[in-house]
């Protein structure tokens, strides 16, 4: 997707009238668009105590109304220029590659408890340890990079909860990261859904980097509903999964399992919930409680936690 | 020793919303920052107010790392949503498209009180008062 980048540099008061005029001009209900303040310039060179600083706006080259929103933002900037001291606006055009992929020049191999996490790129450049896991992994635009520490809980987790020869589920799948790593433990089948279709063809592309026993299923899908046939028995009647993962958020947790996602687990089956922040846990442990799943292991990292449940 | 600070980043999302659209996505990859992280991290402190816009200030530092705190929603929006109205009105002066009881003001002015330059509720209200009147919007006791 290509974007047009407008950016103006202004000391304080004029950076708040210039982001008031993007955030009016190219600002949507859906709060997209928008005006972003950047304050840099900090030392070694740079004032920390009057930075100056440069506010964006970036225009989606290819909306209809793109040229006019433009225009009318140019004009507003030469109004504005003539109360307030303002740099001369500067348009370029960004093409999303630019700044997609930036972060990836830090994202490098990872160990998280029995896993080694290996960047696509980083391929043949790091070796897994005896015991290790590895994961290959292109993140992309999906969520799951195993940086996050609700990812990393449940790579610590998922040891003991996925066995052998367990059939797993994997809901809200982004990168697909959990479901390589339940087939790297030996699960017998893995299927995985997302509401998101970039993130079902991230995890199909991951697991295809990863040479796995056995294939992963991904399916576009917002959680179970009875006519969709991802929903309809897996092996046997009732539909059963041995081990559901939901590395999500807590509403979102709350909104699957109103759904019924846990009476999809079969007899002794358990749940590895995950993405909680631990201000919003005894909320969602009371209504687990309420559905009677019972806690049955809990981790914690930095303000994240991590729930084994059945 | 502490981190070096790349840049500090401000911007207004929806909350729970945050994704690597723009502006986010623009605004942060070419910083070299995990957009993702940040989206992830973002929705789930605002999950809870679904609806409103939370601005939220990032800090970047060079090792690509970053910290943010969030913000009260701006005082238009809170203003609008109190009064009702989609948008403020174009001649604030004559066309009136509102009314705030002095309680409505009290109590956005309680919410934005820690990220205003006020002493107190009643400076604080009296600020909110302005902005609705700029908007078009009467106060009624």
């Amino acid at each position: 997707m290509q974007w047009v980048e407008i950016s103006v540099r202004a000391d304080g008061e004029a950076a708040e009238a210039v982001s008031e005029l993007f955030n009016r001009l190219n600002g949507r209900p859906d709060g997209q668009g928008g005006a972003v303040t950047e304050v840099s310039g900090f030392d070694p060179v740079g004032d920390a105590h009057r930075p100056f600083a440069t506010v964006r706006t970036y225009l989606s080259a290819g909306e209809p109304d793109a040229a006019e929103r433009q225009r009318r933002i140019e004009e507003g900037l030469w109004f504005l220029g003539r109360i307030y001291p303002l740099g001369e606006p500067q348009i370029r055009p960004l093409a999303e590659e630019d700044w997609a992929n930036a972060w990836k020049a830090s994202y490098r191999p990872l160990h998280v408890g029995r896993f080694l996490i290996i960047p696509e790129w980083e391929q043949g450049s790091v070796q897994p340890a005896e015991g290790e896991l590895p994961i290959v992994l292109d993140p992309g635009m999906a969520f799951g990079t195993g940086l996050h520490p609700s990812t990393q809980l449940c790579l610590q987790a998922m040891p003991d909860v996925v066995r052998p020869g367990l059939r797993v589920l994997d809901a809200g799948c982004g990168s697909g990261i959990l479901s390589i790593a339940a087939a790297r433990l030996g699960a017998r089948r893995v299927d995985a859904f997302d509401i998101d279709p970039i993130a079902v063809t991230a995890t199909l592309e991951n697991a295809a980097l990863n040479d796995l026993p056995i294939r992963i299923n991904a399916v576009q899908s917002e959680g179970p509903r009875a006519a969709d046939p991802f929903w309809l028995p897996v092996d046997a009647a009732p539909p059963a999964w041995d081990v559901i993962l939901v590395n999500i958020l807590p509403h979102v947790i709350r909104g699957l399992i109103e759904q019924g996602l846990h009476t999809y687990r079969a007899a002794g089956g358990q749940m590895l919930l995950a993405g909680i922040i631990e201000e919003r846990e005894p909320e969602l442990t009371a209504f687990l409680a309420e559905q009677g799943l019972a806690v049955r292991r809990r981790l914690g990292q930095g303000d994240w936690v991590a729930l084994v449940v059945a | 020793m502490a981190k070096k600070v790349k840049a500090i980043v401000k911007l207004q999302i929806m909350a729970g919303k945050a994704n690597p659209a723009s502006p986010v996505g623009p605004a942060l990859g070419q910083h070299g920052v995990n957009i993702m992280a940040f989206c992830k991290d973002y929705n789930a402190r605002t999950a809870n107010q679904t609806g409103t816009v939370i601005p939220v200030e990032i800090t970047i530092y060079t090792d690509q790392s970053f910290t943010f705190v969030t913000k009260t929603p701006p005082a238009a929006d809170l203003i609008k949503q109190a009064a009702g109205v989609a948008k403020g009105s174009d001649k604030p002066k004559t066309a009136k498209v509102g009314a705030l009881t002095r309680k409505q003001v009290r109590d956005i002015a309680e919410l934005k009180l820690k990220d205003l330059n006020a002493y107190d509720v009643d400076q604080a209200m009296r600020m909110i008062e302005g902005s609705a009147r700029s908007m078009g919007i009467a106060i009624s006791d």
